[in-house]
């Protein structure tokens, strides 16, 4: 009977801490997941941006896209120190950089009207760096998110927008 | 000695089992969405984005990986429509509405699985530069709302001439309504400011 207790104790206690060690695991598994696909399948490399231009139906790396928006994506690493984030983006448009620990916490967002220039040019370093930086991030490795809103489907806007994208780069300082 | 341990592993299995199964099952249910969620008519919000605890994070990453701070962004989602049924493609609904009081704003029907629905005019959603208002001096004064413009939005899997967004085949719909640099009014009346209504027609 002492015996039946105790298997069932460590059953209850097991349970729960099973419950807890997997909601606490889940946004590293999704993250982990969707950075995996990215190495992968589509061969990024870290501190290298990838493109993705109005997701459609065919979009199926991340739930819930905004077909509005044209992306920038790229997975940062601070091992080697703080690095750049240069680009020019469009004055006539919607567009923000968000910043994303790996368990998928965004601690990092500023748009279009926050800076003072369409014109990129951002240090990015770990926040116990000594150097001075623009955005200090809590984490070695993260995920940054460039959003640009398409204001118009039609083709050379789409293009122009994705020229503007296809001009960011995360440089080593 | 051996007896116990296989006892024990057979536990320590079966409770791994259990409990992630009942995680991700409790997660994917209607009461974790209400528990950081509050609600305005059908439409549902998370007022706080800040992922604090591990449950409203891992949510966020199984509904909506990479969403923004309410800082930026404020997600109002919809899966029933105002009569709290269930948003499916086996019925049309329309969606009358007026100008959200944001910078940018849009409207996004999504499939069972959350990704956006296959259609050939590759229609996923409508945004203040690609719906079309109601012309001012037809409004309909059931749906007008006083000195703005308003519009209807037809969710249907049969094409419609105005405003269409196809539903498929789902048996469970999603929409979302993002706001964008929304005003300090929004943010001071989530649950009260005014929402479209989803009205189930067919």
């Amino acid at each position: 009977m002492k015996r039946l207790i105790i298997y069932g104790l460590s059953f209850i206690l097991l349970c729960i801490g099973f419950y807890h060690a997997t909601i606490y695991a889940i946004p590293y598994y999704v993250y982990g997941k969707f950075h995996k696909t990215m190495v992968t399948q589509r061969g990024l490399d870290v501190n290298e941006f990838s493109f993705i231009m109005a997701p459609d139906e065919s979009s199926r790396l991340v739930v819930k896209p905004n077909p509005d928006f044209a992306y920038a994506s790229a997975f940062f690493d601070l091992s080697d120190g703080p690095v750049k984030l240069v680009g020019s983006m469009p004055d006539s448009t919607y567009w923000s950089i968000a910043l994303y620990k790996p368990n998928t916490i965004n601690f990092y967002i500023k748009n279009d009207m926050q800076y003072k220039s369409n014109a990129l040019d951002l240090t990015l370093g770990h926040q116990d760096s000594d150097l001075k930086v623009d955005i200090s991030s809590p984490v070695i490795k993260g995920f940054i998110l460039i959003r640009l809103l398409i204001k118009d489907r039609n083709q050379t806007v789409q293009d122009l927008m994705m020229s503007h994208l296809q001009t960011l780069s995360i440089d080593k300082i | 000695m051996l007896k116990r341990s296989i006892i024990f592993l057979i536990l320590i299995i079966a409770a791994a089992f259990i409990s992630g199964s009942f995680a991700i099952y409790n997660l994917k249910s209607k009461s974790s969405h209400h528990e950081f969620m509050v609600n305005n008519g059908t439409w549902r919000v998370n007022p706080s984005m800040d992922l604090k605890t591990p449950k409203q994070r891992a949510l966020i990453a199984i509904i909506g990986l990479f969403a923004l701070r309410e800082s930026e962004v404020v997600y109002f989602t919809a899966v029933d429509d105002s009569d709290g049924n269930p948003l499916s493609s086996t019925h049309d609904y329309i969606l009358s509405g007026s100008i959200p009081e944001a910078r940018y704003w849009s409207y996004t029907l999504y499939g069972e699985d959350d990704f956006l629905i296959p259609n050939e005019q590759k229609l996923y959603g409508y945004n203040g530069n690609t719906i079309q208002y109601m012309p001012q001096d037809s409004l309909n004064p059931e749906i007008h709302v006083s000195g703005q413009l308003s519009y209807t939005i037809e969710i249907s899997s049969e094409e419609k001439e105005r405003n269409w967004l196809p539903s498929g085949n789902n048996k469970q719909l999603a929409l979302t309504l993002r706001l964008y640099n929304p005003s300090p009014e929004v943010y001071q009346n989530l649950e009260t400011i005014p929402l479209p209504e989803i009205t189930r027609i067919k």
